[in-house]
């Protein structure tokens, strides 16, 4: 799984390297101090995750969630001091949230559960390249290649759902 | 008048008074609910008509012998104290109320079937029998009430005065001679009682003046009576040759009349003040100025003294040379060379009064206003949680990773600020609280080495019992404050909470020496946990004692359904 850090405080984004370096199958892909260099990094790198700092200057954690929404990759889980805006964090399209300092075992426990929505498990399911890229996922919805995920459907929890369902013996 | 009709004269003025306080009483309350809908109080209108009802029923049955009219009375008379019980365990104990209104509805029902038996006292037996029922009624509920610690428990007494009146008026049997007070007493003294448990529930608007009102009247009833006692005396008029009907009669006339005049009294008053003085109406003008809203202090007074000063047509002077005698609200002539009268000079005195009051009162709530903002401001500054919780975490990130057992004390820093920050409002499973425990306890290891030694024994189900937000934790440190840290030697605290029999008994133990010499300091923290335990639970059970060597603290708490657990998962979208 590629994890993108997005934070301003260099500290803290050491603190989240440290932690992701100790979870086995996670690689970081890259860093990213603001809002705009985060979406940027998304388009370059095209990770499976981003840990996202809700306060940040330039496009905040929240618009830039907002942006990151209508694309199936990556997941977002937005990284904040204090559950305040958790809410909001959710309804612009986060699956998940930390509280800083993070917990290892937390961060741990958080990748086990949205493994099943990354890219490397629906790669496993259907044996496509794992360098597919997101746009190319998008294709192969649009081909009908992942056939339970709808046309129609628009947000990500949906399509990976329905994604997660497919078994691979049956390949259905 | 004879002794035998003493009774009858006690009845006369008891069902009289009755029938006057609960009618007063029920047009006020519905007068003060007309604005509410009575949705919100039809037990308290329902029970002050039937406490009406049975006044005047009894009252006319005096007069009248009718099956009717005594079935109406007693139908009555047998549904006040379910309907006062209701009222007194209001949102308690369904199953009570529901054998209250039966045992009501049984009585009714034998005090209808009464014709059937001819030659048998049903009346009064039904009468006797549910006095009785009520009884252990009145006694679940006295016991419901001092459980749930209800401001109303204080009324139980009075419920229980009021049904032991109203069973012992019924017990006696019917033909048994009594002597007028005690009978006055007794048979009576459900009027006052069932008032009480009446005005527990509900305080209306009128309350002050229904009060004055009854004063008024017992004042008048009074001066008739020292009235009469005094004609009897010197021989002019012997009210005790009278038939009892009669001096009744006469009495409530007095009485009656005596009101009427202090009445008209005040209203004439005012007819003289606005019609000879030409003044307007001083009441309405302290009624516009005590609703006048308060939004600044100059621009009230500048407000209120344009009123007063419309009110006396007279002029306004800017500003009154220093030490010359002057009005208040910078009052001058008045228009056509009209002197102030000693009435004005007091009505002005009452306004000067009453503006003040109001901008004190303005100042006080703006004082409070300010405070509680500054508190918010200093409660903020003090800790704001994005900077603390950001701060443990660069502090995390600045320890070295191989610095295991220092990175491990923030988190459990941030975890137990986290948890403070939650507040103290609510429950919160042990399983919860016991996290905050150990995060707490590992942290004083850090500080306490060797010498802190700790263990936690809790079973699952006991886990999930609900407690309060910080019961367990400030017993945790008080047992390591006061019982480890202190002494060179090792010491432990052990704690464990076991669930058993619907409760769940949780224990914080220490090896210190006790409490001997240092009682306060223990105190402080011991007190807060028993408040906020008695905050949630009518019986925590709260305990501190010596047991086998060690000291012992402990509390139980409901043990919780399984479903409890399902609170404390965490948010997050499951695949």
């Amino acid at each position: 799984m590629r994890v993108l850090i997005a934070d301003d405080e260099p500290i803290a984004r050491q603190v989240l390297r440290e932690l992701l370096e100790e979870c086995p199958g996670v690689e970081i892909a890259g860093e990213a101090a603001s809002g705009t260099e985060t979406i940027r990094q998304v388009e370059r790198l095209d990770p499976d995750l981003v840990l996202l700092d809700i306060h940040m200057p330039h496009n905040d954690g929240l618009a830039v969630a907002r942006r990151l929404r209508p694309l199936p990759l990556p997941l977002v889980i937005y990284v904040t001091a204090y559950e305040q805006h958790a809410l909001a964090a959710f309804e612009a399209g986060a699956v998940d949230y930390l509280l800083k300092p993070v917990r290892l075992e937390r961060l741990r426990a958080l990748f086990r559960k949205h493994q099943k929505l990354t890219r490397g498990e629906i790669m496993r399911i259907l044996r496509i390249s794992p360098n597919t890229a997101t746009k190319d996922l998008k294709i192969l919805c649009e081909e009908g290649l992942i056939e339970r995920v709808e046309p129609s459907s628009s947000t990500r929890t949906h399509y990976f759902r329905l994604a997660s369902g497919i078994r691979p013996e049956t390949g259905q | 008048m004879s002794p035998a009709a003493q009774p009858l004269l006690a009845n006369w003025i008891g069902y009289t008074a009755g029938a006057l306080v609960f009618g007063i009483f029920l047009v006020l309350v519905v007068k003060d609910l007309a604005g509410r809908g009575l949705r919100a109080s039809w037990r308290t209108v329902a029970a002050a008509s039937m406490a009406f009802l049975w006044n005047a029923g009894a009252l006319a049955s005096l007069f009248v012998d009718s099956y009717l009219l005594r079935l109406f009375t007693t139908a009555a008379l047998s549904l006040l104290p379910a309907l006062l019980l209701d009222l007194l365990v209001e949102g308690g104990t369904k199953r009570l109320v529901a054998a209250a209104y039966a045992v009501s509805a049984l009585s009714v029902l034998m005090h209808a079937l009464e014709p059937l038996a001819p030659g048998f006292p049903l009346h009064h037996r039904t009468l006797q029998w549910t006095a009785i029922g009520f009884a252990p009624l009145t006694i679940a509920a006295l016991v419901h009430l001092r459980r749930q610690r209800t401001p109303a428990r204080r009324a139980g007494a009075a419920m229980a005065l009021l049904l032991f009146a109203l069973s012992f008026t019924h017990l006696h049997s019917q033909d048994a001679p009594h002597a007028w007070p005690v009978e006055l007493l007794v048979h009576h003294a459900g009027v006052p009682l069932a008032l009480w448990v009446l005005m527990q529930d509900y305080r209306f608007l009128l309350l002050d003046a229904f009060l004055r009102f009854l004063a008024n009247i017992l004042l008048a009833a009074g001066f008739a009576w020292l009235g009469a006692l005094a004609a009897a005396s010197i021989g002019w008029f012997d009210y005790r040759s009278l038939p009892p009907a009669r001096v009744v009669l006469l009495g409530i006339a007095v009485t009656a009349a005596l009101v009427l005049f202090s009445a008209l009294r005040n209203a004439v008053q005012q007819l003289l003040t606005r019609l000879i003085f030409r003044r307007g109406d001083a009441e309405a003008l302290l009624e516009r100025i005590r609703r006048m809203p308060v939004k600044g202090e100059a621009e009230f007074t500048g407000q209120a003294a344009a009123e007063i000063a419309a009110f006396f047509q007279a002029e306004r002077q800017p500003a009154a040379p220093p030490g010359a005698p002057a009005l208040p609200f910078g009052l001058g002539r008045r228009a056509g060379g009209r002197p102030y009268l000693s009435e004005d000079l007091a009505l002005l005195a009452r306004l000067e009064a009453l503006v003040n009051e109001r901008l004190e009162h303005f100042r006080e709530q703006h004082l409070r206003e300010l405070v509680s903002q500054a508190e918010l401001r200093a409660l903020q500054a003090r800790i704001h949680p994005h900077f603390l919780f950001n701060a443990l975490n660069a502090l995390y990130g600045s320890i070295p990773r191989e610095a295991r057992a220092a990175r491990r004390a923030v988190l459990h820093l941030a975890e137990i600020f986290r948890y403070l920050l939650k507040g103290e409002g609510g429950l919160i499973p042990l399983e919860k609280e016991l996290e905050i425990v150990e995060a707490y306890l590992e942290i004083e290891s850090l500080r306490l080495g060797e010498r802190l030694r700790w263990m936690i024994d809790a079973t699952p189900q006991a886990r999930a019992a609900l407690i309060p937000v910080l019961s367990l934790q400030p017993l945790v440190e008080n047992a390591v404050r006061h019982g480890v840290a202190p002494f060179d030697r090792p010491g432990e605290v052990r704690i464990s909470a076991r669930a058993a029999g619907g409760h769940c008994e949780i224990t914080v133990a220490d090896t210190g020496p006790g409490f001997a010499g240092d009682e306060n300091a223990q105190g402080i923290g011991l007190e807060n946990v028993r408040r906020r335990l008695a905050l949630h639970f009518s019986e925590p059970r709260f305990s501190v004692r010596r047991e086998q060597g060690l000291t012992v603290v402990s509390f139980s708490v409901p043990a919780s359904v399984p479903a409890a657990q399902a609170a404390s998962s965490s948010p997050g979208i499951e695949p």
